[in-house]
């Protein structure tokens, strides 16, 4: 079922808008993650299409048909808390048929039901045991399987993978992508975890401050940040930033050309720094001093100083000495210049 | 330490610690259990000089065949299903509804607690008034409604009504106040994902609350039901020591009473003992065996 927002704005007090003026489109069978930090108004914005939460202003569509007036139950949607909220006193059976039960289903049909989400998830043989007996990672498994139990429309997760340890999470979010894939349903993913995100989605909506920070495909918010916020959020490593003056007696503004005077920030990654210059870096560089560097595993981290500021580097093999004076370049993917209110002057 | 196995010595050390605990609990616990169960047993007995004779089980057989004890033994039970079921759904019932008014919920908390609090004396005296037939709170509501007054404290017929009534009320303090704990205890998520799925107030008390306060409302039925079997002081209280017109409120205890203070009967108030004893044990393995399956941890 495809979802639709049309202006929403939110306002818990009335100075000051939780969500400001929301317009996107989530299609129908898509994986969509909301990500961003917390307090940008991911699960707000999750409430909101689950209709616990009523907007301001604004219209939300399901295929076309109005359902902002409507409550959770009507709007026909399934929903997967961060603590699971699975029922302690019932079986996985019965937590599974538990919204069955709720809509007068016949027992017989509800267990028949159970049984084949159960299937689906994989906990076929957990079905008698009590939910308190299973592990996290099944928990997080029944609690999906009850969500679609009525077959809704849409399947909400609320920062499902938190609870979970960190090998556990990565199994669990390709479980996910394998459940909603067998079902296709069209399914909104809550994370602050950015990697979750780019792992999990067809799409990611970048949430900040009340608003819409660009909403895209994975590798498009990772190539092409539609401003400075989402540059430093995506990505395993910091965005190094410094002023733009720092690069004013350098030939690499002039190389820039006119897009440079524009521009009050520079960004560039840390993995798009490099040391020998070649197509697809900038063809001048900036000279800096290696103050420390360090290698864990296949990572070898190095800190460069450049007139003052700390600039990260990954990615980098060559070896030469601490205090030594290096010409660095920057790989042209991972660089990026930004106006005073932050939007990616490369994108216009 | 942990690995290590416990000598004689050490066992020798932790009883010295029990010790202070084990003697007090034997001189009032122990001693006194054993001696009823003694004494019930006895055929003749001299209170003075704490002798017994002859072991037989002459004091059941006059219990038995005692049309009296027949009557006690039917008042308690009346008395423990009247006031059992009664008080836990009133004070499961004020529970909820005060859970939804937060802002008055700690007022009235304070005003139902008041009676747990105050002795069953005090608010006995204060009851027999709101009891008066011609003078009492309770008739003249009655008369609001055209309904004939009642003789709450003369008439036989009122009797365990009248002490039940009471009883209910003088329990809903601390059952209020255990119930409110148990329901705020239930995570607001279960509510929360219930009414996702579509579940009605309703459905939600009886699917989420019920069985997740059951270990609560376990609890307290049994608490209820125990005090319910041992009820006395009210009905000495209302009929002025005696157990009501026509001993039409006489109970196990109140007939244990009557025949070890008033008619110095120790042995027969000993197996009387011994029989309320047995019901009451028998009722707790009930309840128990019941809970398994309706109670849950």
């Amino acid at each position: 079922m495809q979802v639709r927002f049309s202006h929403i704005s939110l306002a818990f007090t009335p100075d000051k808008d939780t969500l400001h003026d929301l317009n996107f489109t989530i299609n129908d069978g898509e994986l969509v993650c909301l990500l961003g930090p917390s307090g940008g108004g991911k699960s707000t914005t999750l409430n909101l299409i689950s209709g616990l939460l009523v907007p301001t202003k604004g219209n939300i569509l399901f295929d076309n048909q109005d359902v902002t007036k409507m409550g959770p139950s009507e709007r026909k949607i399934g929903m997967v808390f961060q603590n699971y909220s699975l029922y302690p006193h019932l079986t996985v059976e019965n937590n599974i048929a538990f919204p069955l039960k709720i809509a007068h289903w016949k027992k017989a049909d509800r267990l028949a039901r159970a049984a084949k989400l159960a299937k689906l998830v994989h906990v076929e043989d957990q079905l008698q045991k009590n939910v308190n007996e299973l592990s996290g990672g099944q928990q997080q498994r029944v609690a999906i399987a009850r969500a679609l139990a009525k077959d809704p429309n849409i399947l909400l997760l609320d920062e499902p993978l938190s609870n979970l340890d960190a090998r556990l999470r990565m199994e669990m979010r390709e479980e996910i992508r394998r459940i909603q894939q067998e079902t296709k349903i069209t399914t909104v993913f809550v994370t602050h975890d950015q990697s979750e995100a780019m792992h999990i989605s067809d799409s990611v909506m970048v949430l900040h401050n009340a608003q819409i920070q660009q909403y895209s495909k994975p590798n498009e918010l990772y190539d092409h940040p539609a401003n400075q916020f989402v540059a430093s959020f995506i990505g395993d490593n910091p965005l190094n930033t410094f002023d733009r003056s720092l690069l004013d007696d350098t030939e690499l503004k002039e190389e820039l050309g006119k897009v440079y005077d524009k521009a009050t920030t520079v960004g560039v990654r840390a993995e798009n720094i490099v040391l020998t210059k070649g197509e697809d870096t900038y063809q001048h560089g900036v000279r800096c001093k290696l103050l420390r560097s360090h290698r864990y595993g296949l990572i070898s981290t190095r800190l460069y100083s450049f007139k003052g500021i700390e600039l990260d580097a990954t990615g980098l093999t060559e070896i030469h000495d601490t205090n030594e004076e290096v010409e660095i370049y920057f790989q042209k993917r991972g660089f990026f210049l930004f106006d005073a209110s932050g939007n990616n002057l490369f994108l216009e | 330490m942990i690995n290590q196995k416990i000598s004689w010595k050490q066992t020798l050390h932790a009883l010295l610690y029990l010790a202070p605990m084990m003697i007090l609990l034997s001189i009032f616990f122990l001693y006194p259990i054993i001696s009823t169960f003694i004494l019930s047993v006895f055929k003749k007995y001299n209170f003075y000089t704490n002798a017994g004779q002859g072991i037989g089980f002459d004091n059941f057989a006059y219990l038995w065949h005692d049309p009296m004890f027949h009557q006690a033994v039917k008042n308690t039970f009346i008395f423990v299903l009247g006031v059992v079921p009664a008080s836990i759904i009133i004070s499961l019932g004020i529970a909820l509804l005060l859970n939804r008014f937060s802002k008055v919920r700690g007022f009235f908390q304070t005003l139902y607690f008041l009676p747990y609090v105050t002795s069953t004396v005090a608010i006995a005296m204060v009851w027999t008034w709101i009891y008066h037939s011609d003078y009492g709170v309770l008739n003249f509501i009655l008369k609001l409604f055209h309904l004939p007054p009642v003789g709450w404290l003369t008439d036989p017929h009122y009797t365990m009504l009248t002490l039940i009534i009471f009883s209910i009320w003088k329990n809903l303090g601390l059952n209020i106040i255990l119930f409110l704990v148990a329901l705020n205890s239930v995570p607001k998520q279960y509510y929360l994902s219930a009414s996702i799925d579509g579940a009605t107030p309703w459905q939600q008390f009886t699917n989420i609350t019920v069985p997740l306060i059951s270990p609560t409302t376990f609890l307290l039925t049994i608490n209820a039901m125990i005090a319910s079997f041992k009820v006395f002081d009210q009905i000495y209280v209302f009929y002025h020591n005696t157990a009501g017109p026509n001993n039409s409120g006489m109970t196990i205890v109140y007939y244990l009473y009557q025949k070890f203070y008033v008619e110095n009967n120790y042995t027969v108030a000993s197996a009387a003992g011994v029989v309320l004893f047995v019901i009451i044990l028998l009722a707790t393995i009930l309840q128990n065996y019941v809970s398994k399956h309706y109670v849950h941890y």
